[in-house]
């Protein structure tokens, strides 16, 4: 080795002391490098916002199908006082993919069903996530199907917001809004999960969703896509059927936000 | 028929390069995933695992364009570069484990392929603050899948190394791709300024390393030679090599190096035949010239590697009068054996 000072081979078996010493030194600063780094990235990151998806935990839930203009199932308000409606439309997705759950209760507007369902919720918002082959129509063995929705109509409004999918939103993405999460909006949408417009009172913590749809009442899918993801404002007529607010608009009218205020 | 490319060969250096590796990475993902849940209880796991992934592999490539400049700003950084290929397959490797889970997470169980989804699902082309990101990454997975698959000294030596070379430079094709990946996916949708700082402090180190780099080498290439006589040039003197070193000189747009060994003078091409390392910084070691990037080994009598193997670079011819080294600036084809010159003062 005399003759070789610290020239380093890599075939060899080894290395000389002092470069050893040396590659310690870079490794020891690397890890300490990288350490830092996955602290910093994992502190820096956008607070998650608190949805819940009970994951696995599939449970059994009696209603009235609604399918339009968008699949619910109509439940009592649970624990509600004269202050809250006293009855639920919860919006439907199908378990376990990408749908939303137009199949699952087609035929059955009206009827009461028993299903096993996985819920989904964020703040006093809910979506129930339907186990495929779980609807039974069970007619009026639980009683009397519910009266036709109370609707409320609040008006011509212009609203800001994002359009978001339900199901990911309300807490099975976390982040479900955003650029990074536009893409699977978009694919939740097309596939049948429902659009809502997301609206933001940041200044009082508050925050509304609300079920997009067309002005005629129809339900809207695809033509959503070059929208979702993104600040927008839509004007509409919104009503609330139950405890759903529904908006009713046209794509067309829809208006992007400021470029680059698009967060 | 002689060896076509040399075979790896496990030894205890590689060993331990490997399991530091799989260490460092174990642990950022580990440290990571903790510390993403310790301060965001309302975190989940798929997102943490996606970014997690995602960052350790660009962090990752950062390491791995730092080590080509630092190893020619300084020789000690040597031992990080003989196994850069192993860094590169655990970059693609975590690389591909971000985007196979981002595919899933976000275009799976849906309406559509999930890698059609990947391309179309946002259709914003015409706008930069909304621009398909996604875009930008699978341009980038797919230049990292090229290099992974082909890193391989089998690849280098069956694609031929100028090929070879050009693929591999695109990894700079790919680190400018995920930079963009970043900057209009991630850092449009985080809140935090410093999150931008990072990925631009990373990016400013990368191409200050290069640059600091490059310019060592082009003050090394507009060294002047000392005087010019019937087509020969005068060098330097035969003492300021470095025995068993080299000395390199820049000719003609060529590097040629010239070394000292045993009271006798040599000059070979400056590129190895290997993955174009520079000889010139390597060192005789039992009588053979050792290229500093990854060993391999050639006579300076003749620019051969030492039987079973067959790589030749060019040789040039030298004299050594009254202790000045003297070159023939034309180069000899690979192989051609010279007479080493002895130093006569
Ligand atoms: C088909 C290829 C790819 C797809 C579909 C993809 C998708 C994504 C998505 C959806 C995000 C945002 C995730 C989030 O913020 O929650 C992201 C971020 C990121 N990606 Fe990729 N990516 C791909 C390729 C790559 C590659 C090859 C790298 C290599 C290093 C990479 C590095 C990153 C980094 C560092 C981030 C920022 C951290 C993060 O938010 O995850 N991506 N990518
Ligand atoms: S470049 Fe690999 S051994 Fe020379």
């Amino acid at each position: 080795m005399s003759e070789r000072d610290d020239f380093y081979v890599g075939w060899e078996a080894s290395m000389s002391a002092a470069t050893r010493r040396f590659v310690r030194r870079v490794v020891v600063a690397a890890f300490a490098g990288a350490t830092a780094i996955a602290g910093a990235i994992a502190a820096l990151q956008a607070p998650f916002a608190a949805g819940v998806f009970e994951y696995g935990d599939e449970r059994e839930f009696v209603g009235v199908v609604r399918e339009t203009p968008a699949p619910q199932l109509v439940v009592s308000g649970p624990a509600c006082t004269e202050l809250c409606s006293a009855r639920s439309a919860w919006l439907l997705a199908r378990y376990g993919a990408k749908r939303g759950a137009a199949e699952l209760v087609r035929g059955l507007d009206g009827r009461v069903v028993r299903l096993r369902g996985v819920l989904v919720y964020r703040g006093d918002q809910t979506l129930l996530d339907v186990v495929p082959g779980s609807v039974q129509a069970i007619g009026d063995a639980a009683g009397a199907p519910a009266p036709p929705a109370v609707a409320v109509e609040l008006g011509e409004r212009r609203l800001r917001g994002e359009i978001v999918d339900a199901k990911c939103h309300f807490g099975v993405m976390r982040p479900g809004s955003g650029k990074t999460h536009r893409a699977c909006a978009a694919r939740c949408i097309a596939s049948g999960s429902p659009p809502l417009l997301w609206v933001r009172d940041a200044a009082r913590g508050r925050e509304l969703h609300l079920l997009l749809v067309g002005a005629d009442g129809r339900a809207l899918g695809r033509e959503l896509l070059p929208w979702v993801g993104e600040a927008i404002e839509v004007s509409g007529r919104v009503v609330r059927r139950d405890d759903l607010l529904v908006l009713h608009a046209e794509p067309a009218a829809f208006r992007r936000e400021a470029r680059w205020a698009a967060r | 028929m002689a060896h076509a490319y040399r075979a790896v060969q496990w030894n205890p250096q590689k060993r331990a390069y490997d399991a530091t590796l799989a260490a460092g990475i174990a642990l950022y993902l580990a440290l990571f995933v903790g510390a993403g849940f310790g301060l965001q209880p309302h975190a989940t796991l798929e997102t943490l695992l996606i970014r997690g992934f995602g960052t350790a592999a660009l962090l990752l490539l950062h390491g791995i364009l730092a080590i080509g400049p630092l190893c020619r700003l300084d020789r000690r950084f040597l031992p990080l570069l003989y196994n850069r290929r192993h860094l590169g397959v655990a970059m693609f490797a975590l690389a591909l484990a971000h985007a196979a889970f981002a595919t899933i997470q976000f275009h799976a169980l849906g309406d559509a392929d999930p890698l059609a989804s990947v391309l179309t699902a946002n259709p914003r082309l015409d706008s930069a603050s909304q621009f398909p990101f996604e875009l930008f990454g699978a341009f980038a997975l797919a230049v990292l899948f090229g290099m992974a698959a082909t890193s391989h000294d089998f690849w280098l030596a069956n694609l031929t190394p100028r090929v070879w070379k050009t693929l591999h430079m695109g990894v700079y094709a790919a680190y400018g791709a995920l930079v963009l990946h970043v900057a209009f996916g991630a850092l449009q949708a985080e809140a935090s300024p410093a999150l931008t700082g990072l990925v631009a402090l990373g990016f400013a180190g990368v191409v200050g390393l290069h640059l600091a780099a490059g310019a060592r080498e082009a003050r090394a290439d507009r060294q002047t030679v000392a005087a010019e006589r019937d087509g020969w040039i005068e060098l330097c003197h035969a003492h300021d090599i470095p025995e068993r070193r080299a000395r390199v000189f820049p000719i003609g747009g060529e590097r040629v190096a010239v070394f000292r060994f045993d009271g006798k003078v040599s000059a070979l091409s400056n590129v190895c035949k290997h993955q174009n390392g520079p000889l010139g910084e390597g060192r005789i070691v039992d009588g053979c010239v050792v290229c500093p990037w990854h060993g391999y080994q050639y006579r300076p009598e003749d620019g051969r590697s030492p039987a079973p193997f067959t790589d030749r670079v060019a040789t040039y011819r030298v004299r050594v009068v009254g202790g000045r080294v003297w070159l023939d600036p034309r180069a000899l084809p690979p192989g051609t054996p010279v007479e080493p010159a002895k130093i006569d003062v």
